[in-house]
């Protein structure tokens, strides 16, 4: 079967809210850094207070692979990855699937992409696609 | 003593089993083989090693290793006065430091470092038993449930990142493995030996663009020993290898995806550090056995370490030319991990200390004995570097 993550108590919202559709990353009430993956600590002030807030599901694709061995049990390859710096903050990286192109389809640097939801299992998975094909 | 603490270390005796693919002996059998090899080759006695480190120990996850202090202790009924298996470091190389640190710090005398690897027969078993766990905590839940599941996913990540800052040819990957399987063939534990061809590098599946499966490590069963020595020790330490400077540095995102500029890994942060406690310069090696878990990550340890600028690794390679043993800096020269076997940074010091002490056989660059030799592993949020020298 497919490894599915552990869903922890303190990180259930982002999971929860990507049932929902909305994309949801650990913020610092503090100094409102974005932090991913999440942590209890904020990495700039190290405020302690870390809630889950919606953020802008928009990004710029900053590297990308298409993987074609299957690593994972029951994963269907090729499938593109791409890391995506979103717009929400600077230097801020989330990795997953690319989604809505053809197989093989070779993703490229400075590609615009949104957030989108996948389901794998019992969860829903943010992945992304692109805004426009180009 | 010397100015840098635990640089009156010496690395005092070498030794490693059987390398099999797989191995038919237990994880135990090889870790006692190595370690039996590495004391006779210090001229020391079981009853002399007082300290033991391991990486990464024997409550690892599935997949590599097993075999801890505790166990070896026991079958040897060693006396320790320190012991310590550490298995997040500045790469497996961290152990050999973790030892260092114990000698300067006087909790021991002569410290036993050893690695068992185990990919091999995990393979054999079915890749699955790495992913056995059907729920995944730590770092990874943040990238395998994501679709990057392993480090040649990541680092391919990383590949395409500094093909689009400065070009990445697969000649150039290519032309890595070419050199290593070169200097395998003349390699008796090496288990790929066959030259490989630019054809057959080319018509290789894919695993990760741009990665096919020659630019990945070979999983095989085996263990290296490591016997470190204060300087001051009794006993003959004419063929010791000093240990002039480590990198152990780590300052940056520790993670394999949250850098943009992502090619600008923990292997920076080491290597600065190696030089930053040295006068010894880059264009003092005799040659450089550089961490190749994949072709690529020998470029960007060349970068790192300084042997070219950011982006100039093509050009260093110069399509084989300039990392052969003949070239200007010999790389890998017992093939390494992409084609002697994936023996996580202990082969590489192993050869390492080989080529400073004149023992490498036809594999020896003439001019590295008693000099300057780089050793390196790791790369992503983990990695360390060493600096070895002659007595």
């Amino acid at each position: 079967m497919r490894p599915s993550p552990k869903i922890a108590i303190e990180e259930a919202e982002f999971w929860e809210a990507a049932t929902n559709g909305i994309f949801k990353l650990a913020t610092c009430t503090s100094c409102a850094t974005i932090i991913h993956p999440p942590s209890p600590v904020c990495f700039q002030c190290h405020g302690d207070v870390i809630r889950f807030q919606e953020v802008s599901r928009t990004g710029t694709v900053v590297a990308f692979t298409t993987v074609f061995y299957q690593f994972v049990p029951g994963e269907s390859v090729p499938y593109a990855l791409v890391s995506v710096e979103l717009d929400a903050q600077d230097e801020l990286v989330f990795t997953s699937k690319l989604i809505d192109v053809p197989p093989e389809f070779e993703p490229h640097i400075g590609m615009t992409v949104e957030v989108a939801f996948a389901q794998s299992g019992d969860l829903y998975l943010p992945v992304f696609r692109p805004v426009r094909v180009q | 003593m010397s100015p840098i603490p635990g640089g009156d270390v010496a690395i005092n005796g070498l030794g490693m089993s059987s390398v099999g693919r797989p191995s038919l002996s237990s994880s135990l059998t090889l870790a006692v083989n190595a370690c039996r090899a590495a004391v006779a080759d210090a001229h020391l006695d079981w009853s002399d090693i007082d300290g033991l480190a391991a990486f990464p120990g024997g409550l690892s996850r599935a997949g590599s290793n097993g075999v801890g202090p505790p166990e070896l202790q026991n079958a040897l009924r060693l006396e320790l006065d320190w012991y310590a298996a550490t298995g997040e470091c500045a790469s497996p190389l961290g152990a050999v430091f973790s030892g260092v640190g114990a000698i300067a710090a006087g909790l021991a005398n002569h410290v036993l470092c050893f690695q068992v690897m185990s990919d091999a027969s995990t393979r054999k078993r079915g890749l699955t038993a790495a992913f056995a766990d059907a729920s995944v905590d730590g770092l990874l839940r943040w990238l395998l449930p994501f679709g990057s599941p392993a480090a040649p996913v990541h680092l391919a990540l990383v590949a395409s990142r500094y093909a689009h800052l400065y070009g990445l040819e697969r000649q150039t990957l290519a032309s890595v493995a070419i050199n290593n399987r070169a200097n395998a063939a003349d390699n008796p534990w090496a288990v790929f030996q066959a030259p490989l061809s630019i054809d057959e590098y080319l018509a290789a599946p894919m695993i990760a663009s741009p990665f096919c499966r020659f630019d990945c490590d070979v999983p095989v069963d085996g263990a290296v020993a490591f016997v470190l020595s204060r300087d001051t020790a009794d006993g003959d330490m004419s063929r010791a290898v000093r240990i002039a400077s480590i990198g152990s540095a780590n300052r940056g995102r520790a993670t394999w995806d949250q850098v943009k500029d992502s090619w600008h890994m923990s292997d920076f942060d080491a290597a600065a550090m190696m030089w930053r406690r040295t006068d010894i310069r880059p264009t003092d090696i005799a040659c450089a056995q550089l961490y190749d878990g994949m072709t690529f990550t020998v470029l960007s340890w060349l970068e790192a370490l300084g042997f070219c600028g950011p982006g100039e690794a093509a050009d260093f390679i110069e399509g084989g030319a300039g990392i052969a043993r003949n070239g200007p800096l010999p790389i890998n020269t017992d093939g390494g991990q992409l084609s002697a076997g994936k023996l996580q940074g202990f082969g590489h010091l192993y050869e390492g200390c080989l080529q400073v002490r004149g023992e490498a056989g036809v594999r020896q660059i003439p001019h590295a004995v008693g000099s300057p030799v780089v050793v390196s592993m790791g790369t992503g949020p983990m990695a360390g570097c060493v600096l070895l020298t002659g007595s």
